[in-house]
């Protein structure tokens, strides 16, 4: 059941009127409500896995109780490893297994030695990572002592899989999301009325955005040996905004829907292409992957205190892990190498953290300068984004091949702009960026913290536009996010 | 609660309704008569066919008869309200509405080549203005899935044809961008290329494996022509039944496949009393310079032959 499709409307608003009309006077039944929802929401993938998410939820929900009433250390460290063991050999078998068998094959065949390893014939259940992550931090912090072990299976059934989160975040920790599930919600006017901007904002990004630009995308990638630099370069720039705008799309979707239900998830993505430098990016772009792995790997791995060696050290592993846990393939490990050397000059310089706030400085040069550190930002993720997206490295190297190869750089034009035209997309991208950046300090989109009326009249036309451009780009058949694949 | 609800309501009515005003002004200026390739449309909604003869058929009606030679010789005003990539299941809207709406002519020429049955509407662009009709909603809801989002959700119906409906309504100032089209003849003045040929070959295969002229694909068209006699009848219109030209080697492939419909056609003209004009082994059929492609005559071809029709209509007149 896709966001973006009637399905999943009929079943929201079916849900919204049993949460708010028929269970509203028992926060017991609610929770009911929210687990039975998601798991129906799960089956509705493939009802198969759904039995794997009950049983890592059952594991991580007896693990947590087990850690926290153990009487000794080997006890609790038993459990620990237990459910980390379980969790992640899951997360092996379904989503790196083959990588490994097929790497290790590779390398033993530049010595000469052939090898047959057998592959599994399976497919990835969606939302692994994610729901497997949500487990993993709860068991970490029960075990360092941070949380204490939720008794009730609905609610931690629900922590684990509320059907918003569910099959591609944002990440959530039970210190966040664990309370409100457990605290009676009350239904608040602002809080549904930002639910549903962040809604109509979420379908924009994926409908008129994302879902334009992976016409010309897949094109361009599937066949970059037929095209011209320029073309190439454009696949790239149109990817930059696919990736954000059907992640953050999902992300701001599945962050008014809570909302709706009177959950607040945390924010995913802070308008992540108006960061000034690659730290700043990290610390806007799926803030809850980057923060889960700061706090449970960087961190303990020593973070940035010790000497330099090791800071660098954990910094590689960190984003290098960071693009393996997109997919199991060399080109996510390169895309998460990149980013730690555009990262580590910056670390070394001590600038990485420059740019915290979210406002401009003020002065016409610094501006200027900021402006440029943009698109210089914005070039250097789309370079590594070139890696994320094709299929193999073969495909990447070939495609920055292409890029430079010298003839007819400037003859820009795929095979698909001759059916569909590409100038409603690049109009659409434009008001896109300036209502971003309109919105840019604010925390949700469409609000202004200073409600002046031009800002009122300009929300109204965003409103009118958001809305026409949806209705004129819905596809026949609703197309899947990126992310439900990672 | 109350106030959200509330709130929800009134925003969408008042969207639901700018949205529905947006749609009315697009849908006023895609039915002007100037607008391109939709003029037949135009014409036949506003009532504007007043024709003695009128042409009905897929493209092959469209393409082959020449309204200008067919008056120039008998005289009598023809319009062509023949559809491209329309078969005759569809062909229903473009009858209803012809029907419905207009002077009824006094002999209508029905081209038939076969009588597949469409199973999408092809361009579908050009019925976006007349989505609400009812002679499009009595035929579309049954094959088309869209049918009632797009006739209830205003703008809607123009996902898709964002560019079609930009250069349409540009077209109106700039009518040198439109087709040639002349009374609802689309001329077209083009040889064959051997890509047509490719392309021959591979509707050659194509059929050969699919068996589409097995009758259970033709139930429907059949039942509206059947239907549009009904209505000729009852309308005082008198019908002429052609198979115009195609290249020879089309007919020969053809020729094994469609002898139960030719079979059908034949009965209904005798138990109705309509004149069948076969044109399948005319000697146009035999010179590649009167085609474009397989199907279709080019410039040269229908020339020719809009002579010979109209010499026909002389005499049925």
């Amino acid at each position: 059941m896709l966001f973006n499709s009637l399905n999943f409307a009929l079943f929201f608003i079916l849900i919204f009127i049993l949460y708010w009309f028929v269970t509203n006077k028992s926060l017991k039944l609610q929770n009911i409500l929210l687990l039975v929802s998601s798991y129906v929401f799960y089956a509705f993938w493939d009802w198969r896995f759904l039995f794997l998410l009950i049983f890592s939820t059952l594991l991580d929900y007896y693990s947590g109780i087990k850690i926290s009433n153990a009487k000794n250390e080997s006890s609790k460290r038993f459990w620990f490893w237990l459910s980390i063991s379980v969790n992640l050999g899951f997360l092996g078998i379904f989503k790196y297994y083959n990588f490994f068998v097929t790497s290790f094959a590779d390398l033993f065949s530049n010595f000469g030695y052939v090898l047959n390893p057998k592959t599994l014939n399976v497919i990835l259940p969606v939302g692994i990572s994610f729901y497997t992550f949500h487990g993993l931090s709860y068991v970490i912090d029960i075990y360092k002592g941070k949380i204490k072990a939720e008794r009730n299976f609905v609610d931690y059934g629900v922590f684990v899989s509320f059907f918003p989160l569910l099959v591609a975040g944002p990440i959530e920790r039970a210190t966040h999301l664990l309370p409100q599930i457990k605290k009676a919600r009350k239904f608040d006017y602002e809080t549904a009325v930002n639910g549903l901007r962040q809604i109509l904002w979420g379908l924009f990004k994926k409908i008129v955005i994302a879902d334009t630009c992976s016409i010309f995308v897949d094109d361009i990638f599937q066949n970059y040996y037929n095209y011209t630099g320029g073309t190439l370069i454009l696949g790239a720039f149109l990817f930059s905004f696919q990736i954000y705008c059907d992640f953050s799309g999902y992300s701001d979707i599945a962050i008014g829907v809570a909302k709706l239900l009177g959950i607040d998830l945390i924010i995913n993505f802070k308008m992540p292409y108006f960061s000034r430098n690659i730290g700043e990016f990290w610390r806007r772009w799926h803030i809850s992957l980057s923060s889960w792995f700061r706090d449970y790997v960087y961190i303990p791995l020593g973070g940035s205190k010790g000497s330099q060696f090791k800071s660098i050290r954990n910094i590689l592993i960190i984003f290098i892990l960071s693009g393996f846990w997109h997919g199991a393939n060399w080109t996510f490990i390169i895309w998460g190498l990149l980013n730690a050397l555009y990262f580590i000059p910056s670390f070394l310089m001590k600038n990485n953290r420059k740019y915290v706030g979210n406002s401009f400085q003020s002065g016409f040069l610094s501006k200027i300068k900021e402006v440029f550190d943009i698109f210089i930002t914005f070039g250097l993720t789309t370079f590594a984004w070139i890696f994320f997206r094709s299929n193999t490295l073969t495909d990447a190297v070939g495609y920055l091949k292409g890029i430079f190869k010298p003839s007819d750089f400037f003859n820009i034009h795929t095979a698909l702009t001759y059916e569909v035209s590409i100038r409603p997309l690049f109009i659409s991208i434009f008001i896109f960026l300036i209502i971003e950046w309109y919105y840019k300090n604010e925390e949700v989109i469409f609000t202004k913290s200073c409600d002046t009326r031009t800002a009122t009249f300009f929300k109204y036309i965003c409103y009118i536009f958001v809305i026409i451009s949806i209705l004129l780009s819905i596809r026949n058949q609703s197309t899947s996010f990126i992310y439900f694949q990672f | 609660m109350r106030k959200f609800i509330l709130k929800l309501t009134s925003t969408t009515v008042v969207i639901y309704l700018l949205l529905s005003g947006l749609q009315l002004i697009i849908d006023f200026y895609l039915k002007k008569d100037s607008c391109c390739n939709n003029n037949t449309w135009h014409h036949i909604f506003e009532g504007e066919v007043q024709a003695e003869v009128v042409v009905l058929g897929t493209s092959r009606a469209e393409v082959h008869y020449d309204t200008q030679i067919i008056k120039n010789i008998t005289g009598l005003k023809t319009y062509n309200i023949g559809l491209s990539g329309t078969h005759y299941n569809l062909l229903k809207i473009r009858w209803k509405s012809y029907l419905n709406h207009n002077k009824k002519a006094k002999i209508l020429v029905l081209d038939y080549n076969s009588l597949l049955d469409s199973e999408s509407l092809f361009n579908k662009f050009q019925y976006l203005p007349y989505l609400n009709t009812n002679e499009y909603g009595e035929v579309a809801k049954g094959v088309d899935k869209d049918y009632y989002f797009e006739k209830f959700i205003p703008i809607y119906k123009y996902r898709g044809y964002k560019m079609n409906v930009y250069n349409q309504i540009k077209s109106l100032s700039n009518p040198d961008f439109c087709s040639n089209n002349v009374n609802g003849y689309v001329e077209n003045d083009i040889n064959w290329i051997q890509k047509d040929q490719l392309s021959f070959n591979k509707i050659i295969k194509r059929d050969k494996a699919k068996d589409i002229f097995s009758v259970k694909n033709y139930k429907k068209g059949l039942a509206v022509l059947r239907e549009i006699i009904r209505d000729c009848k009852a309308n005082n219109i008198k019908v002429i039944f052609v198979e115009s030209p195609s290249y020879y080697k089309s007919s020969e492939y053809m020729a094994f496949n469609k002898k139960g419909i030719n079979s059908i056609i034949r009965k209904i003209s005798m138990d109705n009393e309509i004149k069948y004009y076969n044109f399948s082994k005319d000697s146009l059929c035999f010179d590649k310079g009167n085609f474009y492609n397989s199907m279709h005559m080019n410039k040269v071809g229908v020339g020719v032959f809009s002579k010979k029709i109209a010499e026909i209509l002389n005499k049925e007149k």
